[in-house]
């Protein structure tokens, strides 16, 4: 702003004094430029004003500073370093290996050793009570295996006597039959499954009933009865007596 | 009893030896006068020392006011003079006596203790429009003028923490001031 004329706050020409009148109330001006603006200002009523007015403005603030702010004492700001790396050290130490040494180590001895005895007492009754069952699990085993007789067997599918006079008495199958669950096609509805042992039936009749078909092996199934899944279930292994089968009934 | 008078009047009144009219002038120009000064001088004990002389001096030549300045610029003009005469005096003395305290001292300021009811209140309503005043301002001329007068920065460090020229802050810092004065201005402080 030197060298340029400016208008003072009473509009009067000022002398471009303005960056000096500032530097000159903060103190922050160089010797020579001091000299030459005193000179100036001792001489130059429009700058003395604005000088003035500048001036009194900058105490104004100045005394607000003081009078507001300077006794007020700033807080103490305390940062608490070493709690913040004791925490970081206890966050970072974690680990399961950390955590099982420090927990054994001996300033926790009398919890140490309260939980040893935990630990043994559980694992002692782990081994008894395993110890138990097995032992109940051999015993069962031992037991001889029942024998399905013709006395005992509930229901004898395996024992017919005549074949085609019970596939002749076989129910027609239910319209929709197809629409049951499975859960009722179990264990209750083996009639029902009937129609579909109609050809299992048949075929074992063909080459003599080897496996019979009863109601356990329905009650099984949980799935809907498909006749491929009957055909596949025979047995139609390859057995020496089919081999001579033609030669035996020749002889006969 | 002279609230009404203007400054010429009052400059009429203690020519013809009216020693309440001067008292007048002092009391509605005393704090201005001590603001330049402070300006100038840069502490309370000069300033205060700086304004005693250029009344004193403002009475003895009083005859001599022509009334072709205003009452202001004409007592503007003897504060700076006198303050001017206190730094040659205050440099000489230093010299004489070695003592660099004085140019090299820190700005001080020292309210004055004993301060009347009415000078209580009516420089409590000045911090109040000063406060007002410096919240008004535009956010860069107010930033400024914080950085300055409350965190005590130097033109260079202001200058360097905006990233501004020397030269722009120095402008901000005067425009900033300016306002202020004018805002301060229209809201005169009443005394009680």
């Amino acid at each position: 702003m030197n060298g340029e004329e400016m208008l003072n706050s009473d509009d009067k020409i000022m002398c471009g004094f303005a960056d000096e009148i500032v530097s000159y109330i903060y103190d922050e001006i160089g010797t020579a430029e001091r000299r030459v603006f005193e000179i100036h200002l001792a001489g130059c009523a429009a700058c003395a004003d604005e000088f003035a007015a500048v001036s009194n403005a900058r105490f104004s603030v100045f005394e607000w500073q003081k009078e507001e702010f300077s006794h007020l004492l700033t807080p103490e700001i305390i940062i608490p370093y070493a709690s913040q790396k004791t925490v970081f050290q206890e966050n970072t130490s974690t680990g399961f290996f950390t955590g099982l040494r420090g927990f054994f180590s001996l300033s926790n001895l009398p919890i140490t050793a309260a939980a040893a005895l935990l630990l043994f007492l559980g694992i002692g009754f782990a081994v008894i009570t395993l110890s138990d069952r097995a032992e109940e699990q051999i015993a069962a085993n031992n037991e001889p295996m029942a024998v399905i007789t013709p006395e005992n067997q509930e229901t004898p599918v395996s024992v017919r006597e005549n074949p085609e006079a019970e596939i002749a008495a076989v129910p027609e199958p239910l319209e929709n039959s197809e629409k049951l669950t499975p859960e009722i096609r179990s264990a209750d509805s083996v009639e029902n499954i009937q129609p579909g042992l109609k050809k299992m039936v048949a075929a074992a009749t063909r080459s003599r009933v080897r496996q019979p078909i009863g109601p356990k092996t329905a009650v099984q199934s949980n799935k809907p009865p498909v006749l491929g899944n009957y055909e596949e279930n025979v047995d139609r292994s390859l057995r020496l007596s089919d081999l001579f089968e033609d030669d035996i009934g020749a002889k006969r | 009893m002279f609230i009404n008078y203007s400054d010429e009047q009052l400059v009429e009144l203690a020519v013809s030896e009216n020693p309440d009219a001067f008292g007048e002038i002092v009391r509605r120009w005393e704090r201005k006068i001590f603001g330049l000064c402070f300006g100038m001088l840069g502490r309370e004990d000069d300033a205060r020392d700086a304004v005693q002389e250029a009344f004193i001096a403002a009475y003895r030549n009083i005859g001599k006011f022509r009334g072709e300045a205003k009452v202001s610029s004409w007592l503007h003009r003897i504060a700076v003079n006198q303050c001017l005469t206190q730094k040659r005096r205050q440099k000489s003395r230093a010299e004489d006596f070695m003592d660099d305290e004085t140019d090299e001292g820190d700005r001080t300021f020292v309210a004055s203790p004993h301060l009347s009811p009415s000078r209580t209140i009516e420089k409590a309503e000045r911090m109040t429009l000063v406060r007002q005043a410096v919240g008004a301002l535009p956010t860069d001329l107010r930033q400024v003028i914080v950085m300055k007068e409350f965190e005590e920065m130097t033109f260079q460090q202001i200058s360097e923490t905006l990233e501004l020229p020397l030269s722009t802050v120095k402008s901000r810092l005067y425009t900033a001031l300016k306002q202020l004065k004018l805002k301060l201005e229209r809201t005169p402080v009443e005394v009680v």
